[in-house]
């Protein structure tokens, strides 16, 4: 990490004048967990610099790759070739930005370069292009060895989804995940053995394969559901292999239950498919979740538990998937359940139900959805009362405080509780420390992701322009944070001031100091409607659409986080996700950010953005 | 450190968002204005070569970001200051009435040894929009203000079409010098990032 510089100038996000590629690194104590690595410099480029944001680990922030990594071999899958989406995702803002575009002297991202730098910009532009291609060709190889080898439980069901077609979209599933289990799990069966040293391991090792991968992956939830004293039974779970889809039906009534919530997740055939939908779970359950009911919350402080088990016993790919699913079953109401029963594969329907105000709202594609099941590890949904917007979507976003966050809860918990952590931590310290075991990575939740360094070197290499906005949005979590229908409600809030005449009034009200009529006044308004055509002005996205979905953003995350408002500098951090993402995806984005990432940076004190200036 | 003829001028630039601040500097640095600006984040500098008086300075213009909670940043580019340009918007009142707060914001943060004779100049800018018809400040007004204040100086100016700009940072430097008149200014030690032969880093970073 290289010292940026010892001018100010570093803070300016809006300079174009840092015309180099470098990392910056910010020490700050908030800040250092992140590496930020800016890419992309384009000579005369005028946009702000690019920043992509790695939540680092302590392995992650401080090892250079050996060049090794990167330069392996490029193996040929059989996989078929995923069609490219990310072009007709991005550009919500109405431009086309992935062109270059020399007669018109705009960049690959649609901003204009400066006339006294267009002859170096023509100069590059080859060799940025050769560069580029090679970056898409390198992370196109690693996605779909990423997708063939450790994805596959999620990979189909999302083609299934988009075949319509539940029934043969769950058995698909349920084939490839077994053929994924029998490689996948056999290590970390060991793994558990070890650990735990569970007698019942020992019975079930003698079962073919596909029921020891299975089996593998109980070994950890019928631990907790033995010390919190709830009664599991073996034969349900031998039958839940063989009828999946009654027992998925019993589970989702025990979740209901909440008191055999962690029975339900021994069942791993089940929570296979939940997990394997849960971003669409999420979306139709959540769209009817209004108001948590009491079971709910005990339901999440349960699956707050499991986050941490996760993060010990990662290394099971179809465990992780189970907790996945059970997370994402926290913030189901009863009442969800029937729907979800109904329609859990089918996407189209699902979009049919969801009512959608805004252009909003796009999946990462599969075969980046282990990199953001990695990432969104680190979020976790909990409940905020203090920075609710309103009792009716009363769940909000926090980010876990690596495993603090995950602590405290324990702490506050029942002794029942209590007793897991010790019993998870004693699994932690009895975990082999071997390359196939799981490796702690720092407080990351890092489980067992072995393509982890290889990706951790392509994102320094940068990443394509076609992936960028949904990398962005997986390592940030998006899908993780998102809840359905949160955005349109911080907007419906007072949709009579969000009229464009009464915006305009506003402002012509502060300038001219006349008393404001709005008893609650959104202070940060007048300087959102400012900032908008100071937002890469020129840029053809910021048109008058554009410039409505920034306004909407920020005064939708201004809402969301009160205590931060509005600051300029977001509206540029909202500007570019809006370049790359749909914009209900870059709201989710910019909460991730803004909310995480720079916690504390601009709020009305500035502390953290005091610290960064004072060292 | 022996002490030798300052050469360097910092000027700030303060003011509400949106008043043209940035639109100034650049006219006075670059002769150009532009309708596209960027909001301004943190703050950023510009530096000019100006001579007065037969002698060459270089003059550090730092324009900083309007929105208020920038304001306690402030002390981390207010200190060193030589001059405050004060700049609000003919056509807000708002911005006209919130002179008062960056004046005594400035002057807790930079804590210059002598606040009360501390330089300031005043500009009101956009003199030129609708053909002033849309001013809401009144030249009299921003002057009686300037008086209260200690006879601040006082320009009306227009970035876009470059009115008084030139005559108002002409006064802004030989204010600025007049601060500390001929005085053999003590330079403090540079602090060498490059050089390296220290035996503690100086870089605040990694």
């Amino acid at each position: 990490c290289t010292t940026p510089t010892n001018e100010p100038r570093t803070l300016n996000l809006n300079d174009g004048a840092i015309d180099q590629r470098r990392s910056l690194c910010w020490t700050t104590e908030k800040a250092s967990p992140f590496l930020i690595h800016e890419i992309f410099q384009n000579p005369g480029q005028t946009q702000p610099d690019l920043i992509i944001l790695i939540p680092s680990s302590s392995s992650l922030a401080a090892r250079e790759l050996p060049t090794s990594q990167t330069e392996r071999p490029r193996r040929r899958t059989a996989a078929p070739r995923r069609p490219a989406t990310a072009r007709a995702a991005a550009a919500t803002m109405g431009a086309t930005p992935f062109d270059f575009d020399f007669d018109h002297k705009r960049d690959v991202y649609g901003f204009a370069v400066r006339p006294q730098h267009l002859q170096r910009f023509r100069e590059y532009a080859k060799i940025y292009k050769e560069e580029e291609d090679e970056r898409t060709h390198r992370w196109k190889d690693f996605l779909d060895r990423l997708a063939d080898s450790a994805d596959l439980p999620s990979t189909p069901s999302i083609h299934a989804a988009a075949a319509g077609d539940a029934e043969s979209a769950e058995k698909s599933v349920k084939e490839e995940h077994h053929e994924a289990e029998n490689t996948d799990t056999d290590t970390n069966l060991e793994y558990l053995k070890e650990a735990d040293g569970n007698e019942e391991l020992g019975d079930v090792n003698g079962e073919p394969d596909d029921i020891k991968g299975v089996t593998s992956n109980l070994e950890k939830p019928k631990e907790d559901s033995s010390s919190r004293g709830a009664d599991c039974d073996e034969d349900d779970e031998e039958e839940g292999e063989a009828e999946e889809r009654n027992i998925k039906i019993e589970c989702v009534d025990q979740v209901d239950d909440n008191d055999e919530s962690i029975e339900a997740k021994g069942k791993p055939e089940d929570f296979d498919d939940v997990a394997g939908n849960s971003e669409k779970l999420k979306e139709e359950t959540s769209a009817d979740y209004v108001t948590p009911n009491k079971a709910s919350e005990e339901f999440k402080e349960i699956n707050e538990g499991s986050e941490e088990i996760k993060v010990i016993n990662g290394g099971s790919e179809g465990f992780k998937d189970q907790n996945g699913g059970s997370k994402e079953l926290g913030e189901v109401n009863n009442d969800n359940f029937k729907r979800f029963e109904e329609t859990p594969f089918d996407k189209g329907l699902l979009d049919e139900l969801e009512p959608i105000k805004v252009e909003s709202w796009r999946r990462v594609r599969a075969s980046l959805s282990i990199i953001e099941k990695m990432m969104s590890s680190r979020v976790v949904k909990r409940n905020d009362t203090a920075n609710a917007i309103s009792g009716e979507v009363a769940t909000q976003l926090a980010s876990i405080e690596e495993d603090r966050a995950v602590e405290e809860t324990h702490e506050g918990n029942s002794a029942e509780e209590s007793y897991d952590a010790e019993k998870v931590d004693r699994s932690q310290d009895g975990a082999p420390g071997d390359s196939t075991s799981v490796t702690l990575e720092g407080d990351n939740g890092g489980s067992y992701f072995p393509w982890r360094e290889e990706l951790e070197s392509l994102v320094r290499g940068g990443v394509p322009i076609a992936l960028r906005g949904e990398m962005w949005q997986a390592f940030v979590g998006v899908g993780a944070r998102k809840i359905t229908g949160y955005y349109n409600k911080l907007l419906d809030e007072r949709t009579d001031v969000l009229d464009e005449k009464d915006l305009k009034d506003q402002v012509v009200n502060e300038q001219k100091s006349s008393p404001k009529k709005d008893p609650k006044p959104e202070k940060w308004k007048g300087q959102i409607e400012k900032d908008l055509p100071r937002t890469f002005p020129g840029h053809p996205a910021l048109d008058e659409d554009g410039r409505n979905a920034l306004r909407r953003l920020l005064t939708a995350y201004a809402r969301h986080n009160p205590s931060v408002g509005y600051c300029q500098a977001m509206n540029f951090f909202a500007g570019l996700f809006l370049l790359f993402m749909p914009e209900e995806n870059a709201f989710w984005a910019l909460v991730g950010v803004i909310d995480e990432y720079f916690e504390g940076y601009y709020t009305e004190e500035m502390i953290e953005s005091q610290v960064l200036l004072i060292f | 450190m022996a002490s030798r003829r300052r050469t360097l001028l910092k000027v700030i630039i303060l003011g509400d968002s949106g008043v043209g601040k940035t639109s100034l500097m650049n006219q006075y640095v670059n002769k150009k204005f532009s309708n596209q600006y960027k909001a301004t984040i943190g703050a950023d500098f510009l530096t000019k070569e100006v001579q007065f008086e037969d002698r060459l300075f270089t003059l550090q213009i730092w324009d900083t970001a309007g929105q208020e909670r920038f304001q306690s940043l402030g002390v981390a580019f207010y200190r060193g200051a030589d001059c405050c340009v004060l700049v609000y918007d003919v056509n807000s009142m708002k911005s006209f009435d919130n002179l008062n707060n960056w004046r005594e914001e400035f002057l807790i943060q930079a804590s210059p040894s002598d606040p009360d004779n501390f330089p300031f100049v005043l500009l009101g800018n956009k003199v030129d929009v609708d053909g002033g018809n849309s001013r809401v400040v009144s030249e009299k007004k921003a002057k009686a203000w300037c008086a209260s204040k200690g006879n601040i100086p006082y320009f009306e100016t227009s970035a876009k079409d470059g009115i008084n700009v030139e005559e108002a940072f002409q006064c802004i430097v030989k204010n600025a010098l007049k601060n500390e008149p001929e005085e053999e200014l003590y330079m403090p030690d540079t602090v060498d990032v490059v050089g390296g032969n220290r035996g503690q880093g100086s870089s605040g970073c990694c």
